[in-house]
């Protein structure tokens, strides 16, 4: 089909002038459900939904009748459907089913690029069929609610970077594990745990972004998270459960943010001399090169104050102290511009760590800490080297 | 670079000339390979689209080439510019633009232009009426059709 003149379009069935490539993208932006009726369009559109590179699948009600009805849907389609390529399939569950991991495989021995799948919570856990943990195309895989089991030993996903895992439950650690170690060129990691998954390790080396979280009923004090990811650029936390976080090799490091709750300023406090990261460190990516936290936790005193309160973790009840690094960690006297902390609570500790943070950050521009004159008189810090910006903050200095 | 280079004659379908800015008109995958490749001076045939839709490719490209450039306006603005650029095209207008985003190689502009069509095609009914698709089913073809395949029509 050659076009001449575009005013050959004005005078005939207007979209049908459109070559089948350019139908099926417009069909790809509909659900998949308005899509697979315009077969009844015409002659012409009748075949065309089958070759849809993207398939959607969202069960939104939660009755068993209409549950059969979708069920229905999706056998019926992807019986008929045969597009040879799956560019993403994304399925949307309230029953768990153990049919899913028979469309799972469709769109695995399609070979599928981007799978989202979202499972809900309920008696009949599903666990995934193995051969998702060896897909070769997969570029992107979203789970939600899953449960991680049966990551085969050779698991390999030689194409996946990026991997999302909400809420995903693991019956033991080492599942989770096996699978980021599948993950040769995985550059975005997304990860909200639930509370079993004890021990979590994200070791890495192609990774670059990281969000982390955790949740769960229960303050578990012995939840630990290892990160070592040497390719990092951001790193986010949030953990309000008070767990211990293991960070090292990070020094790639150019936007941080972490949001971590402590029962009280002696877990604050230690978690920023054992190797822990605190607070809400909030920092600007424009300025590109700024300050992590994380940071002075590289530093070998603080790695040492790890291992010190690991092996007095149980017994110890006393209060820590701020133990300033003996040597100044380099990220801080280098990078940092912007520190903001904003549950500052102006304990004695918190008070050595912000003059630790004033003193030692040479080309530090901005310091976000509720905190008067009066009260930075009391710390006795030069601030002439800090320029004034517009307060947004009660009582910030710059 | 001089002040010429920088600029290129863009010529449609009716012999509809437009100068622009080559960092405009580079957007164009099209007219990019053509630059590249054949070296064919400052004006560059495009035989595949009239100027009333050049016109407006080139208004497309303008504004985002802005943007990317200064990244003054925000992300969002740009977005209310785009809804705001498709929704009052008529039918035949937005499937001509389909087909010179598609003939340019413009990924933005085709994917803007096809969920235009895509939004105001939810039901079998709007498809008929705002595509003006001829059903050239007679209804007992209609009728087996429906009944072979219950799973897709059963609400």
């Amino acid at each position: 089909l050659t076009l001449t003149h575009s005013s050959l379009v004005d005078n005939m069935d207007g979209i049908s002038f459109l070559p089948d490539d350019l139908l099926l993208k417009i069909l790809s932006l509909l659900p998949t459900k308005d899509a697979v009726v315009t077969m009844i369009l015409s002659k012409r559109w009748k075949p065309l939904w089958m070759s849809i590179p993207h398939l959607e699948y969202i069960d939104d009600t939660y009755h068993k009748t209409t549950y059969d009805r979708f069920r229905r849907f999706v056998q019926g389609s992807l019986s008929l459907h045969e597009a040879p390529v799956i560019e993403s399939m994304c399925l949307k569950l309230i029953h768990n089913n153990p049919e899913i991991r028979t469309w799972v495989k469709h769109a695995l021995t399609h070979h599928v690029r981007k799978l989202d799948i979202h499972l809900s919570y309920n008696h009949w856990p599903i666990t995934l069929p193995k051969s998702l943990y060896t897909c070769k195309t997969l570029e992107s895989l979203h789970l939600w609610r899953a449960v991680i089991g049966d990551v085969p030993v050779l698991a390999c996903l030689p194409s996946l970077k990026a991997l999302f895992l909400i809420g995903v439950t693991c019956p033991n650690d080492e599942s989770v594990h096996r699978l980021l170690s599948a993950c040769p060129i995985l550059e975005s990691l997304v990860v909200l745990l639930s509370g079993r998954v004890m021990t979590f390790t994200v070791n890495v080396p192609s990774l670059l972004t990281l969000d982390i979280s955790r949740e769960s009923r229960y303050k578990n004090n012995n939840h630990l998270t290892v990160i070592d990811a040497p390719s990092l650029t951001f790193l986010k936390i949030r953990d309000h459960l008070g767990s211990i976080f293991v960070i090292k090799n990070v020094s790639m490091v150019r936007e941080a943010d972490v949001d971590v709750d402590y029962d009280s300023n002696e877990k604050l406090i230690e978690s920023l001399t054992l190797g822990r990261a605190s607070t809400v460190m909030y920092v600007d990516s424009k300025d590109l090169i700024l300050f992590s936290i994380v940071g002075v936790l590289e530093s070998s005193v603080s790695m040492r104050c790890w291992l010190g309160f690991l092996q007095n973790h149980f017994g110890v009840k006393a209060r820590p102290a701020w133990n300033q690094p003996s040597c100044v960690p380099e990220c801080v006297l280098a990078n940092l511009k912007t520190f903001e902390w904003t549950r500052y609570k102006g304990t004695q500790e918190e008070k050595e760590l912000v003059k630790f943070i004033l003193t030692n950050g040479q080309r530090l521009e901005k310091l976000n800490v509720p905190l008067n004159r009066q009260q930075l008189a009391d710390i006795n810090i030069a601030t002439t080297k800090l320029h004034i910006h517009k307060a947004k903050v009660p009582n910030q200095i710059k | 670079m001089s002040k010429s280079e920088k600029k290129i004659v863009l010529k449609s379908l009716d012999n509809e000339a437009f100068e622009v800015e080559k960092a405009v008109a580079l957007q164009s995958q099209t007219i990019w390979v053509m630059c590249e490749d054949k070296c064919v001076g400052n004006e560059i045939p495009l035989e595949n689209v009239t100027g009333q839709i050049l016109a407006k490719v080139i208004d497309y490209c303008k504004k985002h080439a802005v943007v990317d450039g200064d990244g003054d306006e925000s992300s969002e603005e740009l977005k209310n510019w785009d809804t705001e650029f498709t929704k009052n095209m008529d039918q035949s207008t937005l499937f001509n633009m389909i087909l010179a985003a598609n003939y340019l190689n413009i990924k933005s502009l085709l994917n803007l232009t096809c969920q235009a069509v895509a939004d105001k095609t939810k039901t079998i009914d709007e498809f008929h009426t705002f595509l003006n698709i001829e059903n050239n089913f007679t209804p007992e073809e209609e009728a087996q059709i429906c009944q072979e395949n219950l799973w897709a029509f059963d609400d």
